[in-house]
């Protein structure tokens, strides 16, 4: 192996993994890269795998986070987050890994930390295992980075609640078999109270899923409108308190914007390789391009962005895992990695030339997918709101 | 320390990350602006653990909320009920 690739390829410079978790990021890196995905073909078409998907689950990642007896692995959130980078740089469906993520963090981290005894015993090992796949529904076509502002409401009725309301965006709906639903209980709350999250099973009376909507990137990550049409729920449906519905999703931001970067880390350590690669072996005017400045510049500041990425994202896990608040440092990490992502995948086409352009190699879809970045779990608008104020201003 | 000096010096020291307590008054208007809904979680949180009481969700309206004195209320009223359970 070469210089540059030792240097490239090794996990293990990050001095503070310890050498268990570089062998489990390799472990999964490996599984992952086996994958053999046909995600070009499926990108055109916007189809999730769920053989792919199975395949992930059998080796456990879907339950990373989870406590062993719900059929987690108990993973703290550091080598979750590296697992996650790793299946980010082995497997190039974005889609794939973008839905995993949201199933983690919209319904399987919600459960283990908000659920009632019997929630948890009845979804989490269905949801860990995949056989079960969940998501989330709170945004609403007025209610996007405000997202507290949900028209969806939650009347008490006897026996439960009768949800009505309209919610878009929603990640995994084609395809889930569990639903949290976020909807009003109590008007005139203030600011994120009076509104409660939902547990409601696909196919249950009243809910309706959409057809999947086309998007420009992580196509084959289905996403559809969810629409409430005097749907019933029992009482013991709701997760967490009534009216701390915003403590559940807060929670699930938290994960989210925290490890879902993780995943954009390896994509871009994929891209990266790949442009060193091509730079060394792509010729014109006698040299490999890597040989000039413009070229070998560009790469370099990928290389920049990959380590500063992971750093960011680990101190992330690094202070969950040791019982900090990360509110702040997770929309650090959030933007830093999501803007750098979009500008690594845009040198990595311009490095490739006229090939890259070219959806033959998949750069061009890696870069649509990584324009995601920069809006989902938060824009990039959000979180340096968050980082103002945190900063008193 | 009083109960709406404690409310205001928590608000002004972890919310508005302000050093001096005068800056925020007992009558400034609480959610037009001054405490975003991550501050508010933060405020509910901290009335909860420092005077040990449980904030139902129809306790937690603005009518309760939107001013320093409106919490000071709402606190006096659940810590009463605490102590004469």
């Amino acid at each position: 192996m070469t210089r540059a690739a030792v240097r490239a390829n090794s996990p293990a410079t990050v001095e503070w993994v310890a050498p268990e978790q570089a062998e489990f990021y390799e472990h999964v890196a490996r599984f992952a890269r086996d994958l053999q995905s046909d995600a070009s073909e499926r990108d055109r078409t916007g189809s999730f795998s769920r053989e792919l998907w199975d395949r992930c689950a059998a080796l456990g990642i879907q339950g990373l986070p989870a406590p062993v007896e719900f059929g987690g692995q108990g993973a703290d959130v550091v080598t979750t987050m590296l697992a996650l980078e790793a299946l980010g740089y082995g497997c190039d469906d974005n889609g794939l890994v973008f839905s995993i993520n949201a199933h983690l963090w919209t319904s399987v981290v919600p459960l283990m930390s908000f659920g009632t005894d019997e929630q948890r015993a009845r979804w989490l090992p269905n949801l860990c295992s995949g056989r079960a796949i969940g998501c989330h529904a709170i945004t609403e076509p007025e209610a996007g980075s405000d997202a507290f502002a949900l028209a969806t409401r939650a009347r008490k009725v006897e026996g439960g609640f009768v949800l009505n309301g309209r919610k878009t965006f929603i990640t995994n709906a084609p395809i889930a078999d569990l639903l949290i639903v976020f909807a009003r209980t109590t008007e005139n709350a203030a600011g994120p109270f009076g509104i409660t999250a939902f547990l409601i099973p696909a196919g249950t009376e009243g809910l309706v899923v959409g057809p999947p909507m086309d998007k420009m990137g992580l196509r084959t990550s289905p996403m559809a409108e969810v629409i409430l049409e005097d749907c019933f729920v029992p009482a013991d449906a709701v997760v967490g308190s009534l009216g701390r519905g915003a403590k559940v999703f807060q929670t699930s931001m938290r994960w989210e914007r925290a490890c879902i970067m993780a995943s954009q880390v390896g994509a871009m350590r994929r891209t990266m390789e790949r442009c060193i690669a091509y730079a060394r072996e792509r010729r014109q005017f006698g040299q490999a391009i890597g040989k000039f400045e413009s070229v070998a510049d560009k790469i370099a500041n990928m290389k920049i962005a990959v380590d500063a990425s992971r750093a960011l994202v680990l101190r992330v896990g690094w202070l969950m895992d040791n019982g900090h608040g990360t509110d702040l440092e997770a929309a650090v990490a959030k933007t830093f990695v999501s803007e750098a992502g979009v500008r690594v995948h845009t040198d990595a086409v311009q490095v490739h030339g006229g090939y890259g352009y070219m959806t033959e190699l998949g750069l061009e879809r890696a870069l649509r997918d990584s324009l995601g970045g920069t809006i989902y779990s938060g824009t990039s608008e959000i979180q340096r709101r968050i980082i103002a104020g945190a900063l008193g201003l | 320390m009083e109960i709406g000096e404690r409310i205001r010096g928590f608000i002004c020291r972890e919310i508005l990350l302000e050093d001096e307590s005068s800056a925020l008054s007992d009558d400034t208007p609480l959610l037009k602006g001054a405490m975003d809904s991550m501050g508010l979680m933060q405020l509910v949180a901290f009335l909860e653990e420092d005077f040990e009481i449980e904030l139902d969700d129809e306790d937690i309206v603005i009518d309760n909320f939107g001013t320093v004195t409106d919490i000071e209320r709402l606190i006096v009223e659940k810590v009463g009920q605490v102590q004469t359970q």
